[in-house]
């Protein structure tokens, strides 16, 4: 039956369709055999039973196929290895490696090993197991098993399988006998093999076995996959075991295990008010909410509609695979913790239950019974993956990571092995004190004309408004003098939220147009405000209006055309942290300014901060009022001048967003148009905005940090776009000897391993 | 300086994906019986699955089934010479088909007492049910009897 089916049919490039593949009809076949001798399981048919359908399978193969089935067994060696080579470029394999990043180049190999069979009667059996518990971490032998069947049988999710011994055993198989009660003998041997795997391999082992009429065979040993918990469970266990250093521990989670740490899950309270409606298998961490679909390219078009979907299936099997991936949670009615739905899952850190046997699916009306009740396409369902049960409608979710013990002495361990600080962006006393929870060691990045968006906006925001479209520099003085105690204000909470770590402001950045009001009835406020006419309102709006405005007046070209907006920073700044300081508060604020592309630019905003200063420290008598004054480098010029403009600044920050925007002239906000084609023909590798472009980018930044050093060795360096919650950009700022990155609060702790693993790979390296 | 370490970089990344030139090493590597041509760190040849193969059975020395790996370098081979194998190749698998045979005690095609070989992928990285997985190689009419009164299970051999 697989020979047909993969051989002579998929190697042979034959693409039947759905339904109706050999492998389909021979099924079938087989079923209906079943169904005429009354029984449902395939062990069940007698000998003379199976023979005939052999013979009609020949049969049968000849007739869809319209070839003989091979008889000679080296014709039937070759085949096999052809089919395993051809499979390597299969439509699925390709997705895969899609997927998962794997070279398109490197081949598979081909291994022919002897039969040995775990379905020869009683005394076989073929099971699968882990050296420890890949759902949770815990470090006990962990594995199923399935007596007189093979291999397949156990993945396939056809029969329930049974556990290994107590610490296998869960809620759906607790009545199945284990192996260490079926086969001691076996079993004990297995046992002292995967304690030696483990020793050896030093990491949690993938052990699939056969015992073929009580001997014990080993099929296969591979490193396990394992979900975020359990990864984190298993370093901190290792470590303690001293079966690994301090640093390989640190890299035995992925920043995407530790991500699944930090996943969302179901609002505890919202959980033990609701009562679940079916019950499977936990095979996948998390929490998952979404809206029910019953197949892949359903889950794929609610994904690209920027919608949860929860895809339901029997069982999934490999050309599910992009279906899964789009899947906010996967729920299957068959299949164990091994089976490929569970595997896939674990791999990913994606929410899963599988073998959640009491669903009623009904995959033509698309429709599934749980709990009593009729669930059609579209419905909301809560997953909870950690625990395996099924909740109706769409519970309350909740971001997760705090209170986990774990996690926190994971990333204890990591903090002792990196040597590059971690800040956060952050723009509110709230965002701040938000971001030290994630264990952030100051701000890299505080946006100063943040308190123009969002809650509480409204009032300096219209006397922002006020100093745009003003119609004299008096006028203008006279509106950023009433926007200074909102700036002090904010900016003083935020430093008091992060005090004692640092907090780099950044001045004014974004074009001023942008903050005209668009609301007719918003104009007509403001114009009243100003004593002017809705016509000279209009006027003075479309004399701020520019064609190209990410390059155009923004910036540090604002503080250059209106010097008394720098002035009123400044003196926001350092009034707030005079006060700080006053108060026994840690204040050294370090001010950044914004878009700079010559180090003249940074000569004038510097004369004004001095002055300011000055007038600040004689007006509040605060001595130790200490202050640096640094630059972004975000425009290439700056970077290739880095020389020169580290002469002037106290620090450099690099803003990756714009550098890139300028270094590639790709607009950032426009590159959907021509974005995706550059990577589908293979122009770009990735998306430069997505993952920093090591390459061109990186150069330009690799040039500014020695340029820069050389000019002024303790330059303070770091990074302040997207890219400083990259995993791959944080590794080349530690490798280019950054100072710190900083990222948005919740990608913190992932920066925080990154960094860590950067810092181990080097230590392990010297090593070797 | 400067530039010169930014070049060195740019370098290393620029590098485009090796074309793999056909070697004439070594194409297939045994392992089994207490022994193995490979061993666990020969994965980018091997592929994961049979460089721990090769482990357990030579360095370990476990109860590993008799076999052979047919390197990745065959695959780029067969992928850049229009799905045809390296000349030896034929040779080679018989050679390593004979071990096998010497160590099971247990020939290929006979209809006393005949060999079953499974016949899986296995690349660097797992790529789980991606691939083409290949049983009971070797079973046919003539040695489904030889089989049968191997085993003195008839249902057992039917089954497969």
């Amino acid at each position: 039956m697989m020979y047909s089916d993969v051989v002579m049919e998929k190697a042979a490039g034959i693409e039947p369709k759905d339904g109706e593949g050999i492998r389909k009809i021979l099924d079938g076949k087989l079923a209906d055999l079943k169904k005429k001798l009354g029984v449902t399981d395939d062990t069940a048919i007698t000998a003379e039973e199976l023979k005939k359908l052999c013979v009609e399978f020949k049969k049968t193969v000849k007739k869809v196929l319209g070839k003989e089935f091979p008889d000679d067994p080296s014709e039937q060696l070759w085949g096999a290895i052809g089919a395993v080579f051809a499979s390597w470029n299969g439509k699925r394999a390709i997705a895969y490696r899609n997927i998962e990043n794997i070279p398109h180049d490197w081949g598979t190999a081909v291994n022919v090993q002897t039969m040995v069979f775990g379905n020869m009667g009683e005394n076989s059996a073929t099971g699968v197991a882990f050296t420890r518990n890949p759902g949770n971490g815990d470090s006990h032998f962990y594995g199923e098993y399935l007596i007189n069947a093979q291999g397949e049988d156990v993945v396939a999710g056809i029969r329930t399988p049974s556990p290994m011994n107590k610490w296998s055993s869960n809620a759906h198989s607790a009545h199945l006998p284990t192996l260490d009660k079926t086969m001691p003998k076996a079993y004990k041997e297995l046992d002292a093999i995967q304690k030696r795997l483990e020793k050896h391999f030093r990491d949690m082992l993938d052990i699939e076995f056969t015992i073929e009429n009580g001997v014990l065979w080993m099929l296969q040993c591979r490193v396990g996959k394992r979900n975020g918990t359990a990864a984190v469970q298993m370093a901190l266990d290792m470590l303690k075991e001293r079966l690994i250093n301090k640093e390989t521990a640190v890299l035995r989670v992925t920043p995407a295990q530790l991500g699944e740490l930090l996943l969302p899950a179901i609002d505890p309270k919202a959980e033990a008010n609701a009562k679940p409606i079916a019950k499977g298998l936990p095979a996948g961490p998390g929490g998952a909410c979404g809206v029910i679909v019953f197949n892949s390219d359903d889950a794929i078009k609610l994904q690209e509609a920027g919608k949860n979907a929860i895809l339901i299936r029997e069982e999934t099997n490999p050309e599910d695979i992009e279906g899964m991936r789009a899947a906010a949670g996967i729920l299957t009615q068959r299949g164990g913790m091994t089976s490929h739905a569970a595997l896939v899952a674990r791999g990913w850190g994606k929410c899963c239950i599988v073998g959640c046997s009491e669903l009623e699916l009904d995959n033509v009306k698309k429709t599934v019974k749980m709990g009593g009740k009729t669930y059609k396409q579209g419905d909301s369902i809560t997953l909870n993956g950690t625990r395996g049960w099924v909740y109706d409608g769409a519970l309350k979710m909740l971001e997760a990571g705090e209170g986990n013990k774990n996690l926190a002495a994971f990333l204890k361990l990591a903090d002792s092995i990196r040597t590059m600080k971690v800040r956060a962006n952050a723009d509110t006393a709230e965002d701040a004190a938000n971001a030290r929870k994630f264990g952030a060691e100051g701000i890299g990045l505080f946006r100063i004309e943040h308190m123009f968006y969002g809650k509480n906006s409204e009032a300096p925001l219209f006397i922002l408004r006020k100093m745009i479209l003003a119609g004299s520099e008096e006028e203008r003085k006279a509106a950023v003098a009433e926007l200074f105690p909102f700036m002090k204000k904010s900016i003083k909470a935020t430093i008091k939220a992060m005090a004692p770590y640092s907090v780099t402001i950044r001045l004014m950045d974004p074009p001023l147009h942008e903050f005209v009001p668009t609301l007719p009835a918003k104009q007509q406020e403001l114009a009243k405000a100003l004593k002017i006419s809705m016509a000279t309102f209009q006027e003075r709006a479309a004399g701020l209006h520019e064609v190209n405005p990410m390059m155009g007046h923004r910036g540090i070209r604002l503080g250059v055309t209106y010097p008394e907006i720098t002035e009123m920073q400044s003196r926001a700044i350092f009034e707030a942290a005079a006060e700080l300081i006053k108060e026994g508060v840690k204040a050294v604020p370090e001010v950044m300014i914004p878009l700079t592309c010559d180090v003249n630019e940074i000569v004038k905003q510097k004369a004004i901060i001095r002055r300011v200063y000055e007038e600040v420290v004689a007006k509040t008598k605060v001595k130790k009022l200490n202050y640096s004054v640094g630059t972004m480098i975000e425009i290439p010029r700056a970077a290739v001048l880095a020389y020169e403009v580290a002469g002037e600044a106290d620090f450099f920050s690099f803003g990756t967003n714009d550098l890139t925007q300028m270094t590639f002239g790709f607009s950032r906000d426009d590159i959907g148009s021509f974005l995706p084609e550059y990577l589908k023909q293979g122009i770009l590798e990735a998306d430069p905005f997505q993952t920093l472009d090591q390459r061109g980018v990186g150069m330009l930044i690799q040039h500014a940090v020695t340029e820069g050093r050389e000019q002024k060795p303790n330059l303070k360096v770091g990074i302040c776009g997207e890219h400083g919650g990259d995993p791959e950009s944080v590794e080349f700022c530690h490798r280019e000897g950054f100072s710190y990155v900083s990222c948005s609060a919740f990608r913190v702790p992932i920066a925080r391993l990154a960094a860590a693993q950067a810092a181990a790979k080097e230590v392990l390296a010297k090593k070797k | 300086m400067a530039q010169k370490t930014a070049k060195k970089t740019a370098k290393k990344v620029v590098k485009p994906a090796a074309k793999k030139a056909v070697k004439t090493s070594k194409l297939v590597y045994a392992f089994g019986g207490g022994r193995a041509d490979g061993n666990g760190k020969m994965k980018e040849l091997l592929g994961g699955k049979g460089a721990n193969l090769a482990e357990m059975a030579g360095q370990l020395k476990l109860p590993v089934p008799p076999g052979f790996t047919i390197t990745t370098e065959v695959c780029t081979y067969y992928w850049n010479n229009k799905k045809s194998y390296p000349k030896t190749l034929k040779a080679d698998v018989e050679a390593n088909l004979k071990k096998v045979e010497k160590i099971t005690k247990k020939e290929f095609g006979s209809e006393k007492n005949p060999l079953l070989v499974s016949v899986r992928s296995g690349a660097r990285a797992s790529m789980p049910g991606m691939m083409e997985t290949i049983l009971n190689i070797g079973l046919t009419e003539k040695t489904i009897p030889g089989m049968i009164a191997k085993t003195g299970y008839e249902r057992f051999v039917y089954d497969a």
